[in-house]
């Protein structure tokens, strides 16, 4: 244990002093400006949303636009993140060699293995916290403060609600944190496919190719992609972090705990099976590169 | 009750896919040793110092450093090693390097750190990202960080390897030092005779995977000398040669070399055979000719 804490430090303070590491932020600094870009040349900006029936006036300002950052940018741009920043740790460091310059002094393989899976983690959230943050500034200079809308896909037959200004904080916060939980599974594969490689670009392309292939499959058609088969996809439970919008409807609470159950189960599951098998894998392996 | 060995292997074989790379190698390092661990390139010398490092899993046999095995990480507190080029991060100073590294073979002070860092010549550019720095200068500080917790033992894997003139000088006067002035146990792989001879006291020879020869350097040597002889006319000589119980086998026109009899009464028996000696020597051969009669392969030299 004291390894691995120690191991923790070092690896985040590696991560912090690499310079590579800063192409996330970057990467949420243009996703973030691009939205707003975006957002400016809507076809709706001014008029009526259909099916909202809501004036823009009425939702677009600061917390409404970091929130759709923060949603669009977990499947479009944080997954490439995590996969490029944990898909490095193992696989990078061996194909430098610095790996073999850590194994050689006595912590062991798996104090390793876990230190570097919870410096991704932590980076991880760090980025995921500062997109939202940065969104969250840009959209306040661009749209001014005010209730946070809620309207999202799944719970579309519930309709939109809105989260007073009090309330949003917490709830982006929490959403923060939820997503960054959530992007343990990505990280968790791409460890595990670092484990086995020395190259990192077989882990990023690996862990990402998953990822976008479940994903397609996810959002394809009931009819075209069965309900039980889509239920073994791990992108199908990834969203389980959306239920804490629900924790803060004006109703009170309308979270589906089955369903938040079943998604944290199922995360949870891949994740820690994930995992141990690259742990498992990285202990066996010869180190000869 | 007696010291363990500092390391020991017992018949350590390594096998990819069915193909056998490490086979029955046994070696023992004694307290004080620089030990010398030579063979040719692709003849397993790294394989063997990984699995005892614990980089590579041994297929069969068994390893041990100072009478513990290698799954037992504390030990590996006490040993500094270097395998093959010097693995730092580019991106951090020198200083930071150790810093970390140190850390993490139980920590140092910054007393001690700039002490090493004077020790590698490297005070001065501590501060400077190793991305900058050259192969000798990266050779260095990859041997501070190894030296950087104190160890008994350093494994230095072909520590010379792209170092220039200056640089293979500077690191062989380096190691030398670690074992004469510090008392480290040193065991140095190499592909390179002279080094080895130069620096070793100990040593065995690895080719093709298999152990062909352990023990004291200067022994091996000794067990090898000849008489270079010239004489005229140098069949009748060797006839004598034999007559003595020696051997010789003649290396060029008018010249051979003598194995098994001394050089003084060899010179009596010729001139009281009355053939003309131009030349008697006693020699030893190098341990490139030793190696090349060991291993068989002389293009590995």
């Amino acid at each position: 244990m004291r390894h691995v804490l120690k191991l923790t430090k070092w690896e985040l303070w590696k991560l912090a002093r690499r310079p590579s590491s800063y192409v996330g932020f970057v990467l949420c600094l243009v996703f973030s400006a691009v939205s707003l870009i975006g957002f400016e040349w809507s076809q709706y900006k001014g008029k009526k949303i259909q099916g909202l029936q809501l004036d823009p006036q009425q939702f677009l300002n600061g917390p409404f636009f970091a929130n759709f950052v923060l949603n669009i940018g977990f499947f479009a741009l944080l997954p490439l993140v995590a996969a490029t920043v944990a898909g490095s740790q193992l696989a990078g460091e061996n194909k430098d060699g610095t790996l073999r310059a850590l194994l050689v002094r006595p912590p062991s393989r798996t104090a390793v293995y876990v230190a570097k899976a919870l410096a991704s983690l932590i980076w991880l959230e760090l980025m995921v916290v500062f997109l939202c943050a940065l969104a969250l500034l840009i959209g306040h200079v661009a749209y001014g403060g005010g209730s946070l809308l809620v309207y999202i896909w799944e719970f579309r037959e519930r309709g939109f609600w809105f989260v007073p200004a009090d309330d949003w904080p917490w709830l982006m916060l929490l959403a923060c944190l939820g997503a960054g939980a959530a992007l343990a599974v990505i990280v968790a594969c791409a460890l595990c496919i670092s484990a086995i490689t020395d190259n990192p670009v077989i882990a990023h392309v690996g862990t990402l190719g998953g990822f976008f292939i479940s994903s397609v499959l996810q959002r394809l058609p009931d009819q075209l992609m069965g309900a039980s088969f889509k239920e073994a996809l791990p992108t199908t439970h990834m969203n389980f972090w959306h239920e804490l919008y629900r924790w803060f409807h004006p109703d009170g609470s309308i979270v589906d705990h089955d369903r938040l159950w079943t998604d944290l189960a199922w995360c949870g599951g891949l994740t820690v099976g994930l995992f141990t098998l690259g742990l498992v894998l990285f202990r066996r392996r010869d180190l000869t590169g | 009750m007696t010291v363990p060995a500092v390391l020991a292997t017992r018949a350590l074989c390594k096998r990819y896919r069915g193909r056998t790379v490490v086979d029955d190698v046994s070696l023992t390092v004694e307290r004080g040793d620089v030990y010398g661990f030579l063979g040719p390139n692709g003849a397993g010398k790294s394989t063997t110092l990984r699995m005892v490092l614990g980089l590579v899993h041994p297929s069969a046999g068994a390893i041990e450093l100072f009478g513990r095995p290698p799954s037992d990480r504390r030990v590996l507190a006490r040993i500094g090693a270097i395998v093959e080029s010097p693995a730092l991060y580019s991106y951090l100073s020198g200083r930071d390097n150790l810093r970390m590294l140190a850390d993490l073979s139980g920590g140092t002070t910054a007393a001690r750190l700039d002490e090493v860092l004077e020790r590698v010549d490297l005070r001065e550019r501590a501060g400077d990202p190793v991305r900058i720095y050259s192969h000798g200068m990266k050779q260095r500080l990859a041997i501070a960080a190894a030296l950087l917790p104190r160890p008994e033992l350093i494994i230095l894997d072909e520590p010379t390897n792209g170092l220039d003139p200056m640089g293979i000088r500077a690191m062989r006067t380096l190691i030398r030092s670690l074992a004469a002035d510090d008392g480290l146990t040193v065991v140095l792989s190499s592909h390179l005779l002279a080094e080895v001879e130069q620096v070793c006291n100990r040593g065995a020879i690895i080719a093709r995977g298999r152990k062909r020869w352990e023990g004291a350097v200067a022994e091996l040597l000794a067990g090898r000398q000849r008489v270079r002889l010239r004489a005229r006319p140098l069949a009748r000589a060797l006839d004598e040669v034999t007559a003595l119980g020696g051997a010789g086998t003649e290396v060029e026109p008018g010249l051979a070399h003598v194995t098994g009899v001394e050089a003084a009464p060899l010179v009596a028996r010729l001139v009281a055979a009355g053939i003309e000696v131009d030349e008697v020597a006693a020699e030893s051969p190098t341990l490139e000719e030793v190696f090349v009669a060991l291993v068989g392969t002389p293009e590995v030299a």
